[in-house]
């Protein structure tokens, strides 16, 4: 890019937080910018330009400005990074008012993903997952499907083509991925068929495809690589419960609540894995 | 006499009354001075009000710094910008003139420059923005900065600090890119001597000047003691940074006479005192009656808005509680492929 664009594509020296405040002053000014911060990690250091300022202003001002900046970053563990390079920090940015959060995977390509973001008006923090920028294309299982829905930044489906699901999976980002590739080990080991739903769109939710297939199959677990508390699944859960046509049996999967270590074994303990997720399956069938 | 105020007066005691009355005596200097009276007369009148009880918040008046302000503003081109902090009703009136507007915001009415909805720390107008951090707006200010150098106009972006904020990083990211990428980006830091109310020998090291010129800043130092003084150097500094391309800094001594927001005050009442008798808007009220009878006409005219504006209704809820991130919900599904692209590739 910076071949392409050396005017337009900055080196900027390490300054979180000042390169995120540049970003917000050229989207006021009429730009569309896009910063990136090297290591999600590091996110924490750019909170109060996208909280106070970025995703104030609309508001604040009386609807005089709008703030389209985007802020990407790679987030996730399982390359022995360690605590400080590891994290899954997402569930400290959803919910700002006013500030889209996007998370895209690598089950479909990225310009169906994230293309509605060269018309957004509010301020956008798009995560990616580090491991995603390692992946071979996906291959779809056999007897399963993808689509995506209708929304501007679409939700993205990995449904059983000839039988109904049984159960509800909802996950985003690098951890739809792995959950992607092991729909039919999660078949054989726990006998639920299992449709995975993967919103691009952390904040605000695209509730409708999970609520639609909660309904469905009456059984629901959210899977996430950080933490489960006060997290993405948390917000699933508590949006199924209150809008959800039937009761639904809910779970959730995520991370150890402790830093990422870098020692492998102890970090694939860490991480959520397929092996947990059908552990917690089979657990939430016998209730 | 308390340590501070002996250290400070040294500033002030460089000028006396003579250099202030001989700069408002002199025709050229009208407006600015009219304008710093306009300002004047707004927040005492702001906090005339507040005292009845009849505005709700809070609010940062600038009753003694009037003349930093007006005097950026007078050298303001069309593209300019001016970012500034909690105590900005002085720098918006610079920037925009529009002191009705403002009044109307602190009280809380439709016609308030946004709506009421942020009221006195959260301005916006076409070339002004304030808000509530410390620093937060300044590299904001390098980014429209990074803009105007971008569309080749001769717009410069000005922001205000006070010397509180000089314990923030993002004072010192923000110069170290405006520096390494020449930016027309001036910092005007209004040093008023108190954080607050934590003296400055509590929260400052070193030196304030030095802190700019380690990252290559052009650093000018001025004083609201000396109007005529501060009048050349800043319009130098603003010229500067438009003719050079470069960011510069402005340093400008100055005291606030009022608390820092309105009951928090614990500065020596001889402090006070001492710093009251030599405002330069005091000493030109005292003695120059074309300025004093100005000043009385501007008290009326601010009351008789204040008046008009507690009677305007406010803002409706369903102007306010819109927003525009992208819909959600899904209707329909569309069957596609699955990713493609080998994204592999060797990670740092």
């Amino acid at each position: 890019m910076q071949t392409a664009f050396p005017d337009r594509a900055l080196t900027t020296p390490i300054s979180e937080g000042a390169i995120t405040g540049v970003g917000v002053g050229l989207a006021v000014a009429g730009n569309r910018p896009m910063v990136e911060i090297m290591f999600g990690d590091f996110m924490t250091l750019t909170v109060d330009q996208i909280v106070s300022n970025a995703a104030k202003f609309y508001h604040m001002y009386n609807q005089a400005v709008t703030c389209p900046v985007v802020v990407r970053t790679p987030m996730g563990g399982r390359r022995g990074y360690g605590p400080t390079h590891s994290q899954s920090l997402e569930r400290l940015f959803l919910g700002i008012d006013n500030c889209l959060v996007l998370s895209p995977n690598a089950l479909i390509d990225i310009p169906r993903q994230l293309g509605a973001i060269r018309r957004i008006e509010t301020p956008a923090i798009v995560f990616e997952n580090k491991v995603d920028y390692t992946m071979r294309p996906y291959k779809v299982p056999e007897y399963y499907k993808v689509e995506i829905g209708s929304a501007e930044f679409p939700t993205v489906a990995v449904r059983p083509e000839r039988v109904e699901p049984t159960v509800t999976l909802v996950s985003y980002g690098g951890m739809s991925r792995i959950l992607a590739d092991a729909l039919l080990r999660i078949f054989e080991e726990t006998d639920l068929v299992p449709e995975l739903i993967v919103p691009i769109s952390l904040h605000p939710i695209d509730l409708g495809p999970i609520v639609e297939s909660a309904n469905r199959t009456g059984m629901l677990l959210a899977i996430e690589e950080g933490p489960t508390f006060a997290a993405f699944g948390a917000e699933v859960l508590a949006q199924v419960s209150e809008h959800a046509a039937r009761p639904i049996q809910l779970g959730r999967v995520g991370a150890q609540p402790m830093p990422v270590p870098s020692v492998p074994e102890l970090e694939d303990m860490a991480l959520p894995s397929v092996g947990r997720v059908i552990e917690t399956l089979r657990g939430m069938k016998k209730v | 006499m308390p340590f501070d105020a002996v250290r400070l007066a040294d500033a002030a005691a460089a000028t006396g009354p003579d250099v202030v009355l001989a700069f408002a005596a002199d025709a050229a200097n009208a407006a600015v001075m009219r304008q710093a009276l306009l300002v004047r007369a707004v927040e005492t009148s702001l906090l005339d009000l507040f005292g009845k009880g009849k505005l709700h918040g809070t609010i940062h008046t600038c009753v003694g710094q009037e003349l930093t302000g007006v005097t950026i503003g007078a050298n303001m081109h069309r593209d300019d910008f001016i970012t500034s902090n909690h105590r900005c009703h002085g720098h918006f009136i610079a920037a925009t003139g529009n002191w009705r507007g403002l009044i109307d915001e602190i009280v809380g009415n439709v016609d308030g420059v946004c709506a009421g909805i942020g009221s006195s720390q959260h301005l916006y107008a076409r070339n002004f923005m304030s808000n509530g951090q410390q620093g937060g707006l300044l590299p904001v200010a390098a980014g429209i900065a990074l803009d105007r150098k971008h569309r080749g106009s001769d717009g410069i972006a000005i922001s205000f600090m006070g010397e509180g904020t000089l314990g923030e990083g993002i004072f010192y990211e923000t110069m170290n890119v405006d520096s390494l990428w020449s930016l027309p980006h001036l910092i005007v830091l209004e040093n008023n001597f108190y954080s607050q109310s934590t003296p400055q020998a509590q929260s400052v090291a070193g030196s304030i000047a030095g802190r700019a010129a380690a990252f290559g800043l052009t650093v000018r130092e001025s004083s609201t003691w000396n109007p005529a003084e501060l009048a050349t150097t800043a319009a130098a500094a603003m010229r500067d940074v438009r003719e050079t391309g470069r960011p510069g800094f402005l340093v400008v001594r100055t005291y606030r006479l009022n608390p820092h927001s309105k009951g928090d005050d614990s500065r020596d009442a001889e402090e006070l005192a001492w710093f009251g008798a030599r405002d330069p808007l005091n000493v030109v009220l005292a003695s120059n009656n074309a300025h004093r009878a100005h000043y009385e006409d501007l008290l009326r005219e601010v009351e008789d808005h204040i008046q008009i504006s507690l009677t305007k209704p406010r803002l409706s809820p369903t102007r306010y509680f819109t927003d525009k991130l992208p819909r959600t919900g899904s209707s329909g599904w569309t069957k596609v492929e699955a990713a493609s692209h080998d994204t592999r590739y060797v990670q740092q």
